[in-house]
């Protein structure tokens, strides 16, 4: 499990205030350091000098909406329309509908998720819902590897 | 004259909010009152004038306004902790999240909420 900006003591990559309070990661370090360099492109010189850090994950339940069969359910229990991009080219996807994705996961109480990567396409993200008021399971250690990023 | 008339508790709040904000925009960013009077949603130069001397009660989209400047503040001291000239130096830059155009330009085209969400990423680290 790779995460960007921190370690588990820092809190590490998390949504901005006014979302839900989550650590944001990546399953590869490719696809970590790829929506490190959008996120980074996008903001100019922003961005400072970073660190790419590993992370040891137990947690569940997750969705895992990379499933096509439980992205559809999921949709359609948000009560939005499935989008036919979702799997293929996240990018495309507005804002609203993986939003709205989200906030049924966590009506439905799960814990953590599984979503197809924006910046890097073909690879995962796991999105960590810490605030759930009683997640059957979540625990992070610091893994082994320490990367700064420029 | 409108002085004259007490504030109640809310507009006391109002008024020192977006006082607050002209100041900060004024000395922060450097930008003159009629810079600020756009950012705060279309005032003219007297108008901003008085509200940074809380001599007049600002318009409700005014108070909005000033509450997203004083966030974007908050926003640039996490982003650019004691380094101002970094900071000054990224907003003068295109930044090609915000269409290419400089931060600067950005609030000045009443879209600091814009750059506030991006300086927000930025600093959680946000996938986007």
């Amino acid at each position: 499990m790779w995460e960007r900006f921190g370690d588990t003591a820092r809190g590490g990559g998390t949504n901005a205030v006014s979302m839900p309070r989550s650590i944001l990661t990546s399953l590869t370090m490719e696809g970590a350091r790829a929506e490190w360099t959008h996120l980074a492109e996008s903001a100019g010189s922003a961005m400072g000098a970073r660190d790419l850090v590993s992370l040891v994950v137990k947690v569940e339940p997750v969705l895992d909406l990379t499933q096509p069969d439980a992205y559809q359910q999921t949709a359609r229990s948000a009560g939005v329309t499935a989008h036919p991009a979702f799997h293929s080219r996240l990018a495309d996807v507005p804002y609203d509908h993986c939003h709205a994705l989200a906030a049924e996961a966590r009506r439905e109480r799960f814990t953590a998720l599984l979503v197809p990567s924006a910046a890097r396409d073909g690879d995962t993200n796991l999105v960590i819902y810490f605030d759930i008021v009683a997640p059957r399971l979540v625990e992070l250690d610091n893994g082994p590897d320490r990367i700064p990023l420029r | 004259m409108e002085q004259d008339t007490p504030y109640s508790p809310r507009e006391r709040a109002a008024v020192n909010q977006v006082r607050e904000a002209v100041v900060w925009a004024s000395e922060t960013l450097e930008f003159s009152h009629q810079e600020v009077g756009q950012a705060l949603g279309g005032a003219s130069p007297r108008t901003v004038a008085r509200w940074r001397g809380g001599e007049q009660r600002p318009h409700p989209p005014a108070v909005v306004a000033a509450e997203t400047l004083l966030g974007l503040s908050q926003a640039l001291d996490a982003v650019f902790p004691d380094d101002p000239d970094r900071m000054h130096a990224w907003l003068h830059e295109p930044v090609p999240g915000l269409g290419h155009r400089t931060p600067l330009r950005a609030i000045v085209e009443g879209e600091a909420r814009d750059v506030l969400t991006l300086l927000a990423n930025v600093d959680a680290g946000a996938f986007t």
